[in-house]
């Protein structure tokens, strides 16, 4: 079922803001998330609305992505509510609160999850510099729009969009309730919405929207994307095996590191409640470093930097749902996401999975078979098993 | 009376000043499963079997125990191979630790030759408690196989 939101006063954000207030109105959902600036500043953050007349500070498509809404539905869902949540979520997202409900860190049952073709994300800098031109946030937003459905490309204006956008192979929404296809519309008329499971349907029928179908040039601009985006992982990925391809280099890659963890933390598939590198398996004795600086000549500290990155690959290495968030919330600028998704889009192959598309398909090393993987086990020529 | 001075043990000043590779000795580290391998080298060592000095045994209770990070350590200190090794499939004294470990392993495989550290450098075997003879052997081979590959990169250097 597709149906249509009559674009009203040439705004995006306004049609959307009613449309989610229509939705509060009549109770098909008793709160919205979706996306919103607190005050006056630019940042928006996802922020949970239970009452229609307070979304006009919200902004549901935009180039801000400050916080990847993932864990945020995890807190919002770890136990059952009885009230329905409706959450507007970018494909990256979706996939990442996907992941979360396979390990019970949150579900989807009391959720309508309403997908939409990514608006893609600026860096930090980039944003403050898109946001602070002068000009009013909901003209700029509304620019934005229009130029990224109308044709998306790797920069919008002066700003190059983050790498992970770049690369991201699922710029559309999948496993989502309802999908909203934005790409190649005419979003001055109208908004196209698709019911892809039974309570979207039910979500867009309560909402009593017109039929709509489907924009004309939607599967092609996909397919450009697709290809365009092959094209750029393929880059990025040579170009990580190239700077990351020995120790040497990933010191080199790693050397403005300073262990904050931020790209621990804003990761949404970082799932651990206690992470090892807060434990005292690392809290090592004032001894143990003098025995390092005598065997190595010198001990950089803070210490373990790259063990760290290279224990949250192997413990994400197949779940990374490249949002790139890792890379915006880098304060020393290291490229974080274009390393995580080079190894591990490659890495989850051996497992053929692919992180979100799939409620019902386990984490790969969540699971086993009682044979498999016999090319990995033994010396060489002995039969294994 | 005289003191005798007991030297750390040279466990690593990293081998670098020889590309020679008779000059070179392997630094194995092997994470063995207390029910089945680490009992196996128990028995090979009661037998008087011998099997080379390159390898360091970590004994851990199950194979499904270690975890992707030990093996990174150990690389990262300057392992030349790591060697993870427990209970055929259907003995795991825990049931399906060593199921767990192959698909960590499998994934490891997956991750490290990204970095130089190649794939050949880590492997996982199932030796069952009985088989002294088995882990005397595959020691053996491990060793020589590592030798022959050379010394890990990674030892080369201080990783930060």
């Amino acid at each position: 079922m597709i149906a249509s939101i009559q674009t009203k006063d040439h705004s995006i954000t306004r049609t959307l803001q009613d449309f989610f207030a229509g939705m509060l109105k009549t109770g098909a959902a008793d709160a919205v998330l979706v996306p919103s600036r607190m005050s006056d500043s630019p940042y928006v953050k996802p922020c949970l609305i239970a009452s229609y007349d307070r979304l006009d500070r919200t902004v549901p498509l935009g180039p801000g992505f400050f916080v990847n809404a993932g864990p945020m539905m995890s807190r919002l869902t770890r136990t059952r509510t009885g009230s329905t949540l409706v959450a507007w979520l970018r494909p990256c997202e979706i996939r990442a609160f996907v992941e979360l409900t396979k390990l019970r860190q949150g579900a989807r049952e009391e959720v309508v999850i309403i997908g939409m073709d990514c608006p893609m994300a600026l860096s930090r800098t980039d944003y403050d510099d898109w946001a602070g031109q002068g000009n009013e946030m909901s003209d700029d937003v509304e620019k934005w729009i229009q130029t990224v459905y109308r044709k998306p490309a790797t920069r919008v204006d002066a700003w190059p969009v983050s790498r992970a956008c770049q690369v991201c192979d699922a710029p559309h929404p999948v496993n989502a309730d309802v999908s909203v296809m934005l790409l190649g519309g005419d979003l001055d008329r109208e908004i196209a919405l698709r019911a892809d499971t039974e309570k979207g349907e039910k979500l867009l029928a309560e909402m009593d929207l017109s039929e709509g179908q489907e924009p004309e040039r939607r599967k092609a601009l996909l397919a450009d994307l697709e290809t365009e985006r092959t094209e750029a992982f393929q880059a990025m990925d040579e170009e990580m095996r190239d700077q990351t391809g020995s120790i040497e280099s990933l010191n080199r890659f790693f050397s403005a590191c300073v262990n904050c963890y931020n790209c621990r933390s804003v990761c949404p598939v970082c799932y651990c409640k206690e992470c090892v590198f807060n434990t005292d398996a690392v809290a090592y004795a004032p001894t143990q470093y003098l025995s390092w600086a005598d065997k190595w000549g010198q001990v950089s500290l803070p210490n373990d930097t790259v063990f760290f990155h290279l224990t949250r690959l192997a413990h994400i290495g197949c779940t990374c749902v490249g949002c790139g968030q890792c890379t915006l919330a880098c304060p020393s600028h290291i490229p974080v996401s274009d390393l995580f998704i080079s190894v591990t889009r490659n890495a989850r192959k051996a497992f053929d999975y692919v992180p979100g598309r799939n409620d019902a398909e386990p984490l790969p090393l969540s699971v086993f078979q009682e044979s498999e993987f016999t090319d990995i086990v033994g010396m060489g020529n002995k039969e294994a098993t | 009376m005289t003191q005798t001075v007991m030297e750390p043990e040279q466990d690593s000043p990293p081998n670098t000043s020889s590309l020679n590779a008779d000059a070179f000795e392997p630094v194995a580290v092997a994470f063995v499963c207390n029910w089945c391998t680490y009992t196996a080298a128990d028995l090979a060592g009661t037998s008087r079997l011998t099997y080379p000095d390159n390898v360091r045994l970590v004994r851990v209770m199950c194979t499904g125990m270690v975890d992707p990070q030990y093996v990174i350590k150990a690389f990262l200190e300057g392992a030349d191979a790591v060697l993870v090794s427990g209970c055929h499939p259907g003995d795991c004294h825990y049931i399906n630790g060593n199921y767990k470990a192959r698909r960590r392993i499998k994934l490891l495989k997956q991750i490290l030759p990204r970095f130089g550290i190649d794939a050949e450098r880590l492997r996982l075997t199932w030796i069952g408690a009985s088989d002294g003879i088995e882990f005397a052997k595959t020691m053996t081979r491990f060793v020589e196989e590592i030798r022959g590959l050379g010394p890990c990169q990674a030892r080369l250097q201080p990783v930060i």
